[in-house]
């Protein structure tokens, strides 16, 4: 019998993993081998010294100090949740007025140089305020980033190139906050 | 009854409600401290280890299976969280004085018998804070919280026989450390 498996069996036997037929066989081995016996009387001695480790009180409150930890977790998670809500409502209405900007400019870019006059049309049809509110939004918002940018008045293809810009970066901001909140602490252990 | 206790403040827990929790943390604190002081053998480190792992189970909430008790659940995830943290420290084993002389929950009457059992017991605790911590885990895992070989190779993501061998090395280490003394 090698030592690796007598080992095994020992390990078995200490944890009563062993069956009657192979406790029966150990013990003739036992009787054979006695620094064996020895072997397992010292395992035992471990095994039974395990008993005299008494169960202690942590010396604080440590629901306490987790109740402590966790409320800014949850907070934050609020307020995280608040912020998220709010970007998600600009994204929608910034990619709505986005995505006609771009098809009015991209219609216009082939209109002039396709030279094809429907396409023109439908840039029109794209970049005509789609309602009295995108108009004015828009008006406004173009003079005031030409004000801010101390530029002459802006186009209208400039306007729609600041739109686009404006638009990508609250989404970009939203991809970000999206990515961080996924983003989990690394630990290959846990559960 | 305790059961039924434990499931709704689980249920509650799960919905967010932290008060909840932290009755269930008053429930378990005492025997995950006890597996986090038994794997790092420093008081302030099991401290600071079992508010992390309750932490970190409020955060995994929703991954646990309500069917099955959280005692073994969150005990053996401190377990890996001790684990983790003595992989990444290097852990050098200090007895602080304190430790020596604060009280523990019972005490046996006799203060010969009290002494001989408190240094029995400080003896033994030194050994397994001398252990690899992978035989540590596997240690506490099998002894302290009665886990099958097969329940400790999943929870540790290691084979089967590691489990066997590092059982078995750990508590020949764990015998000849107690033969010298």
């Amino acid at each position: 019998m090698s030592d690796r498996s007598l080992d095994t069996r020992l390990n078995e036997y200490l944890d009563g993993l062993l069956s009657a037929e192979e406790i029966g066989r150990l013990k003739t081995d036992l009787k054979r081998n006695p620094e064996l016996a020895i072997r397992l009387a010292e395992l035992q001695k471990v095994v039974k010294q395990f008993e005299h480790i008494d169960e202690l009180e942590p010396s604080r409150d440590i629901s306490e100090a987790v109740l402590h930890q966790l409320g800014p977790i949850n907070k934050n998670e609020k307020v995280f949740s608040r912020i998220l809500s709010f970007e998600l409502l600009a994204t929608g209405v910034l990619a709505y007025f986005a995505s006609l900007a771009l098809s009015g400019t991209l219609s216009e870019v082939a209109a002039w140089r396709l030279q094809i006059p429907q396409f023109a049309d439908l840039a029109n049809r794209f970049l005509a305020p789609q309602s009295i509110l995108w108009e004015e939004v828009r008006h406004s918002a173009s003079s005031g980033i030409a004000q801010w940018l101390r530029l002459p008045a802006l186009g209208s293809f400039s306007a729609d190139i600041i739109w686009i810009a404006l638009a990508l970066a609250v989404m970009s901001l939203f991809v970000s906050a999206l990515l961080l909140a996924e983003k989990k602490p690394l630990n290959t252990r846990d559960d | 009854m305790v059961l039924s206790t434990e499931n709704d403040l689980l249920l509650r827990s799960k919905r967010g409600d932290t008060e909840a929790y932290g009755q269930l943390v008053k429930l378990y604190q005492k025997s995950v401290f006890n597996v986090c002081y038994r794997m790092l053998n420093e008081r302030r480190d099991a401290e600071d280890l079992t508010q992390e792992s309750f932490v970190r189970a409020y955060q995994r909430l929703e991954t646990f299976d309500l069917t099955r008790p959280f005692g073994p659940w969150i005990r053996r995830l401190a377990t890996n969280q001790c684990l983790n943290y003595l992989q990444r420290k290097f852990f050098v084993y200090e007895e602080l004085e304190e430790e020596r002389q604060l009280p523990s929950a019972d005490r046996g009457k006799n203060p010969e018998t009290e002494q001989v059992q408190r240094e029995q017991a400080e003896s033994i605790r030194g050994a397994i804070s001398r252990l690899s911590p992978q035989f540590r885990a596997v240690i506490e895992m099998r002894h302290f919280q009665d886990m099958s070989y097969a329940e400790i190779s999943e929870a540790l993501g290691m084979p089967l026989s590691d489990v066997k061998s590092n059982l078995y090395r750990g508590r020949r280490q764990l015998a000849r450390e107690m033969k010298d003394e």
